[in-house]
């Protein structure tokens, strides 16, 4: 991953509470797993950066590299490493996420 | 009333279990009559069960179950979801205690099943045959409750795929490497006392990335998205991120080679426990 590229995200993992990386957008997720990850989010109504990483194919390869995860979607919740779509619904099904996501927002 | 008819039909058919099989440690609780499950890990690593009921009514039910549930691997039965009771259609045809009694009967064929792989690892001290559910496994359809909802049980419980041989090594010429290096590394690694691995490829055949991902080897075969679940002491104390990121790094070839994502279920044998509880 370039160093340009990589100091790029650590800036948006930092300045962002909440950021997905996901394939697709928001508006489109282009996958089952991201778009669960958004409407997970949207229910929770909490504000939240959405970036996609099938616009770039060295954003895609470099997130897998700077995440240490081979898939997506990739969730960063106030600039650490949260896990993909499996753990955030596990985290929302058992009442954990509205809490993490609570702390994350107020901190 | 046709289903009720049905059941003690088929409580009829049931096989009689013997007397010393009556104990507390096979009855069910929670259950109206008296009802007793005994599951039989055989050399083919597949799970048979026995049944009996004081009540035909009950005894009906634990057939369906007995009949749906034998010759499955325990990943399979601890894998099926209790969803498929309602899709049997029996709810309305029996009363909320009944109902939830074969809830219960469920239940505890998890967990004895659970029980079961325990002791075989216990024992065996290798990798358990039963936590090795051959190739077709993946193959077969995915979830349980695809079973169809006619009510004459055979379907309740994922149609179990032919029982395959216990021999865990993939012939030379398969058409799952993908699959099967995969069960090998996690079964290497993680000595799991339940492991399923479903091939759900099909299911994201239309989707942006499968495409670029059938270049890969792993596409070639229609292997590229999974289903995973597994049972492990290995993951004790450890976060789900950490479960993950370890079976992440055991298959970083497969990764390589156009796996392209997975579901990933990963469970302590004490949370698993509880679940079927």
């Amino acid at each position: 991953m370039s160093p340009e590229l990589k100091a790029e995200i650590d800036s948006v993992i930092a300045n962002n509470k909440i950021v997905v990386f996901i394939k697709g957008t928001r508006q489109f997720p282009q996958c089952g797993f991201s778009n669960t990850v958004v409407q997970i989010l949207n229910v929770m109504g909490v504000p939240f950066t959405d970036i996609n990483i099938l616009s770039d194919d060295r954003l895609r390869s470099g997130m897998k590299e700077y995440s240490q995860w081979p898939t997506f979607p990739q969730i960063y919740i106030n600039g650490e490493f949260y896990g993909g779509c499996d753990i955030m619904i596990e985290a929302y099904q058992s009442g954990e996420l509205k809490e993490q996501l609570e702390i994350a927002l107020n901190s | 009333m046709a289903r009720y008819k049905q059941l003690l039909f088929f409580a009829t058919k049931l096989a009689p279990l013997p007397a010393e099989d009556h104990i507390p440690a096979n009855k069910v609780e929670g259950c109206v009559s008296q009802v007793w499950v005994v599951p039989e890990l055989r050399d083919d690593g597949l799970v048979y069960w026995r049944a009996d009921s004081d009540s035909q009514l009950t005894k009906g039910l634990a057939a369906l179950l007995v009949t749906g549930l034998s010759g499955c691997t325990p990943a399979e039965i601890l894998t099926v979801e209790p969803g498929f009771i309602e899709m049997l259609g029996l709810k309305q045809s029996l009363t909320p205690s009944r109902n939830n009694g074969f809830l219960n009967m469920f239940r505890l064929m998890q967990r004895k099943t659970l029980e079961l792989v325990a002791a075989q690892a216990a024992t065996a001290g290798q990798a358990p045959a039963a936590a090795e559910p051959a190739a077709s496994a993946a193959e077969a359809p995915a979830a349980a409750h695809s079973s169809n909802g006619n009510g004459n049980g055979a379907s309740a419980a994922p149609a179990a795929a032919p029982a395959p041989a216990s021999a865990p090594a993939p012939a030379p010429e398969s058409r799952t490497p993908v699959t099967d290096a995969m069960r090998r590394k996690l079964t290497e690694a993680l000595r799991p006392a339940a492991l399923a691995i479903v091939n759900e490829s099909e299911q994201h055949a239309g989707h942006a990335g499968a495409a670029a991902a059938r270049h890969g080897k792993a596409g070639q075969t229609g292997e590229t998205h999974f289903r995973v679940e597994v049972v492990s002491e290995a993951f004790e104390g450890m976060t789900l991120v950490k479960r993950q990121r370890m079976i992440y790094a055991l298959l970083e070839e497969e990764f390589a080679m156009g796996l392209h994502a997975l579901s990933l279920v990963t469970k302590t044998p004490a949370e698993a426990a509880k679940v079927a509880a």
